[in-house]
């Protein structure tokens, strides 16, 4: 068994770091920024805006903490700027939590090993936690050290007071430190509540009562509507997130489809787990564990969903991961009360739901979440590196990434730019690339302009320069097609269209 | 022993009136405003009450067959027992909107009283059972359902008898096991969703109680061949279109939502066959649809879809029936649980993981009507946690006690209050058009003026934000006209508009204003995207019929001369 448990951790390991560079397909902004912040404190210790060795880092969401940057950081010097090192440190760390989870699992299940295997199955190829271990995921990240240091103060050696009491000094003053420097900066605190309690400022709350409200009145009375849609509506919404977060479907099924915190066709765990995880829950509220330690189960259990309740899209499947290890425990205990036999049977069950989730997360799910993950920017990139000094210009389209800007950096070998984006927050430039800025794509004279365009901005600059040939035809005098650049699963991303130099002028801001 | 008697029979009378309190109730909370709520006749309703009448006066369905097994409708078959139960209340009453619900609603109200002995049954205990049906003459699910003609509701109680004879039938020699049986097949004629669930559950009771059937073989065996022989019409059906028709549209298959994935699943690559291949994905894909119907907010909160998404709703439950139905499922999970005996446990166990099963392999998410078959497993659930609270609460001082009856006399009463809030004042405003309202005042008027065209043509398509709605408005026409079923079985079949059928000078089809202004003489009856206000001309509306939430519904306009802005097309 203790071998089995073994394979399992390799196997749930191998699966956090293998391919890290093609799957998820795709490598987005965020992560194309950290990766170009990694490099640029690599080299020169200042970040993208200039700053020194920072404490909080600033981006299109906000102020990040630092860990994450920092650890790009380290790869990026130990391996240099790809995809790799930009996602090994959390792979890392995602994989050094396995083997702690199977430590916790060993420390509390002691000399169980039938629970102690399933428990680390549950976890260590939980598809949920593999898929946030390959990204740049911070809540992941957060998890993991949160994970470690739970493991260090309650199961590693001999608990004892002082042990106990010095984590929770150590723990305190360094949140109180971060926290405090967090919160002094501008705007900090606004941000903090709407990213963690974004679900008590759905405007879409206040805009429903006034619904009700109205129809109310337009049946003739507003009595009933005072009396039920009021701010009592807030604790609704509130008590439906809740409900929304305790939902099998969620762990076991689905998630929250959102390609960016998992597999979208996918849950958190193999669906051939819930049985397992059922019978674990049952037997444990059936057991004489005691009352206290029940509760103390439950209210655990909400605890580490509570990111994900507050969540303004709430559940947020990212921010689930804490409730993992609680999960993959009940579902060990549950494996606990069932004959070997029956659990070969699902050992079975698992192998091939785990084939069936790998082949979909390789097969179908590029596709289906390219979008999200902006699959497509490295051919981009490396088109764009090759032919932009064919043209005088070239204007790219922010439309695909919002900050692809980012992305053409950390993939050009051939540009002078290193990523310091100056009092902006974002790229707006690279060498003779104008990206976005529509105001700005002019075409005068005799210059050679190349457009990078999405098909909905192709069908606008179709209308420039159009006519009629002598057989009614409508044909482009001033532009010809380029062809088009396609992402890995071969679908069209951008459409390119060059300009015939002194055959028309042109200013997009016109139209 | 003379004080033991009164006290029998002074709890036997309280169980009486608690019992007729409920029955009383759950009458009134489905009658009232009959007529008017839901504020319009559903395509579905108009059909079958159509259909009675036909039955009612020539003894064939609109189509001319006679005394079918399955009728024939709009894109598919439906069942046949409703169809026949409401030809004695369209007799009494005639064909109108009180006629077509009143048999559903008496049907419901008896399903009420079936779970009381059902409970009983399976509890021993008559407070559980007062409680269970109780909560189902409460339940927002059941009481929406009930007031709309949906053979779901009676399948169900069909299903529900069925379950209650066989539990008192096994007891007693299965003597009355036939009669448990016919009530099965005719659950299972009355609703597509029971001719999956009807033969597995009978499986699982069987297999429960395999040791009693098999002591009693003469019953068993006479009940099994009454079975067979009533059901051989049934399987007859359902080896033909007509009982194929139906689950073949709906089959979870059909889902767009994964369409795209199974025609991508048709590769001749050996990983792609082995794990991305048809049955696979249904699976993967069911799985989701299966366990939405558990979810919570969905029972509790948003499951009875009275209104917008994100708007407050109503689950399928009260919102205050969530802490006994936990508490309920506890009890009965627990060990050495008192409430119910190992079989009648595993028996709800199964009624409980079986009711959802059908609705969850067709091709809509989270369908209450298609899971109704669940009821009344959740609401023994409910009556066992209701039963402990009661209990608890009796053990209580005099004060507390007053305080905890109070409160909870206060939280059903609003849960009602709020629940009548949006069925009667919510659900109209946001859903009369997906009712088909407006149907009816546009074919009473009509009516009033139909021998003045020579031809009135009804558009089929309408809606507020653009032509979303697509009914079957000669189903309408035929209801509210009462149109002689004779006449119109031997009418010549004209179609302009798939399954809509013309009659007498009605036509039903698209409207086109830029080539039908060329029509003279006739009456348009059609939304504002078929008529549309710039083009029409404003003299020629005769009137203007407006949905629930204030928009334009319909305009009604003659059309004696083509109006001067008329281009030949």
């Amino acid at each position: 068994m203790k071998l089995a448990t073994i394979i399992v951790i390799v196997v749930g390991i191998f699966f956090r770091l293998s391919w890290l560079d093609d799957y998820p397909t795709g490598f987005n902004s965020k992560e194309a920024k950290l990766g170009l912040r990694g490099k640029l404190l690599s080299q020169t210790l200042i970040d993208e805006t200039g700053r020194k060795l920072p404490l909080f880092f600033t981006s299109f969401d906000g102020y990040q903490f630092p860990f994450s940057s920092y650890l790009v950081a380290i790869s990026s010097k130990i391996l240099g700027t790809s995809e790799f090192s930009v996602r090994l440190p959390f792979a890392i760390l995602g994989s050094l939590t396995v083997v702690i989870f199977y430590l916790i699992a060993k420390s509390i299940f002691i000399n169980r090993d039938k629970e102690i295997f399933w428990s680390t199955v549950a976890f260590g190829l939980s598809p949920g936690s593999i898929f946030l271990a390959r990204t740049t995921s911070e809540w992941s990240l957060l998890f993991n050290f949160v994970l470690i240091l739970v493991y260090l103060t309650f199961f590693f050696g001999k608990i004892g007071k002082i042990r106990l009491f010095s984590s929770l000094i150590i723990v305190l003053v360094t949140l109180s430190w971060m926290f405090w420097n967090y919160f002094s900066l501008p705007g900090a605190a606004q941000k903090f509540k709407s990213d963690n309690f974004g679900i008590m400022f759905n405007t879409s709350i206040s805009s429903t009562i006034n619904q009700a409200r109205g129809e109310e009145i337009q049946a003739g009375s507003s009595l009933v509507g005072k009396l039920f849609f009021n701010k009592l509506f807030y604790g609704n919404v509130l008590l439906r997130s809740i409900f929304d977060n305790l939902n099998p479907r969620l762990y076991f099924a689905a998630g929250d489809g959102n390609p960016l915190h998992g597999l979208s066709n996918f849950g958190v765990f193999p669906i051939v787990l819930l049985p397992m995880f059922l019978l674990g829950f049952l037997k444990f509220f059936q057991s004489d564990l005691g009352t206290k330690w029940k509760a103390l189960a439950v209210l655990t259990f909400i605890l580490l969903i509570t990111p994900s309740i507050l969540d303004r899209n709430s559940p947020n499947q990212e921010k689930l991961i804490f409730s993992l290890p609680l999960l993959s425990l009940v579902v060990g205990y549950g494996a606990g009360f069932i004959s070997k036999n029956k659990l070969r049977v699902f050992l079975v069950l698992v192998a091939v739901n785990l084939s069936v989730i790998a082949h979909d997360a390789v097969a179908s799910e590029p596709t289906r979440s390219g979008g999200v993950w902006q699959n497509g920017a490295r051919e981009a990139s490396l088109f764009l590196s090759e032919i932009k000094q064919d043209y005088d210009k070239v204007y790219l389209s922010d439309r695909f990434s919002p900050d692809i800007g980012s992305q053409l950096v950390f993939y050009m070998s051939n540009t002078d730019r290193l990523g310091i984006f100056g009092p902006k927050l974002w790229i707006d430039r690279v060498d003779n690339i104008t990206i976005g800025n529509w105001s700005e794509w002019k075409v005068v004279g005799y210059e050679k302009v190349l457009f990078v365009l999405t098909e909905e901005e192709k069908k606008l600059l179709e209308q420039f320069g159009t006519k009629s040939d002598s057989e009614g035809r409508i044909i482009n005098i001033c532009y010809r097609d380029r062809g088009s650049i396609l992402d890995s699963s071969g679908n069209t991303i951008f459409f390119l269209a060059e300009n015939v130099p002194g055959k028309c002028e042109f200013n997009f801001h016109d139209k | 022993m003379y004080q033991e008697n009164v006290n029998l029979i002074f709890m036997i009378n309280k169980f009486v009136i608690c019992f007729g309190l409920i029955i009383i109730l759950s009458g009134l909370l489905r009658l009232c405003k009959l007529s008017d709520f839901p504020v319009s006749l559903s395509m579905d309703e108009a059909s079958v009450s159509y259909d009675a009448y036909s039955i009612l006066k020539t003894g064939r369905d609109m189509y001319g067959n006679f005394l079918p097994l399955a009728f024939r409708s709009t894109g598919d078959y439906k069942s046949p027992v409703l169809t026949y139960l409401m030809v004695p209340a369209i007799a009494v009453f005639g064909l109108n909107e009180f006629a077509t619900r009143i048999t559903i609603v008496i049907i419901s109200v008896l399903s009420v009283v079936a779970t009381y002995y059902l409970t009983k049954e399976l509890t021993h205990n008559r407070s559980i059972s007062l409680l269970t049906s109780f909560f189902i003459g409460i339940s927002p699910w059941h009481i929406q359902y009930s007031r709309a003609t949906f053979d779901y509701v009676l399948a169900d109680f069909f299903l529900i008898s069925a379950v209650w004879i066989f539990i008192r039938s096994v007891k007693n020699k299965c003597k009355n096991l036939w009669l448990s049986v016919s009530l099965f097949a005719l659950s299972a004629y009355s609703y597509h969703a029971e001719r999956l669930m009807v033969p597995l559950f009978s499986i699982g009771l069987a297999w429960l109680w395999r040791k009693k059937l098999f002591e009693n073989k003469r019953n068993l065996l006479f009940a099994l061949i009454f079975g067979i022989t009533i059901s051989l019409p049934l399987i007859n059906i359902l080896l033909h279109n007509e009982g194929q028709a139906r689950a073949t549209s709906v089959f979870i298959g059909q889902d767009s939502l994964i369409n795209s994935d199974i025609k991508e699943s048709e590769s001749e690559i050996f990983l792609e066959k082995l794990f991305g291949n048809k049955l696979i994905l249904i699976f993967n894909f069911w799985v989701k649809r299966y366990l939405n119907y558990w979810d919570i907010n969905y029972l509790f909160f948003d499951g009875s879809r009275l209104t917008q998404p994100n708007f407050p709703d109503v689950g399928l439950f009260n919102v205050f029936e969530i802490f006994p139905f936990f508490l309920g499922l506890w009890l009965v999970l627990k060990p050495n649980s008192s409430y119910l005996q190992s079989k009648e446990k595993t028996l709800l166990f199964i009624w409980l993981l079986l009711g959802p099963l059908a609705a969850s392999l067709t091709n809509n998410d989270q369908h209450a009507g298609r899971a109704f078959s669940l009821i009344p497993a959740p609401h023994i659930l409910i009556g066992i946690g209701a039963f402990l609270l009661v209990q608890k609460i009796k053990q209580l001082n005099y004060l507390c006690r007053f305080v905890a009856s109070v409160s909870i006399f206060f939280v059903v009463f609003l849960s009602l209050i709020y629940f009548m809030d949006i069925y009667f004042v919510h659900f109209p405003i946001q859903f009369s058009e997906f009712w088909g309202y407006g149907r009816k005042q546009a074919i009473e008027y009509a009516l009033t003026r139909k021998s003045e065209y020579k031809e009135i043509i009804i558009d089929p398509s309408y809606g507020t934000m653009g032509q979303t709605t697509i009914d079957a408005p000669y189903l309408y026409a035929l209801y509210y006209t009462k149109f002689d079923p004779l006449s119109f079985q031997s009418e010549k079949r004209r179609f302009d508009w798939k399954d809509s059928m013309n009659f007498s000078n009605f036509t039903f089809r698209s409207i086109y204003w830029p080539k039908d202004c060329q029509l003279t003489n006739r009456l348009f009856i059609g939304s504002p995207w078929s008529l549309p206000p710039k083009d029409i001309p404003q003299n020629h509306i005769l009137k203007t019929i407006f949905f629930k939430n204030g928009n334009v519904a319909f305009y009604i306009l003659e059309n004696l001369e083509a109006p001067s802005n008329c281009q030949i097309i």
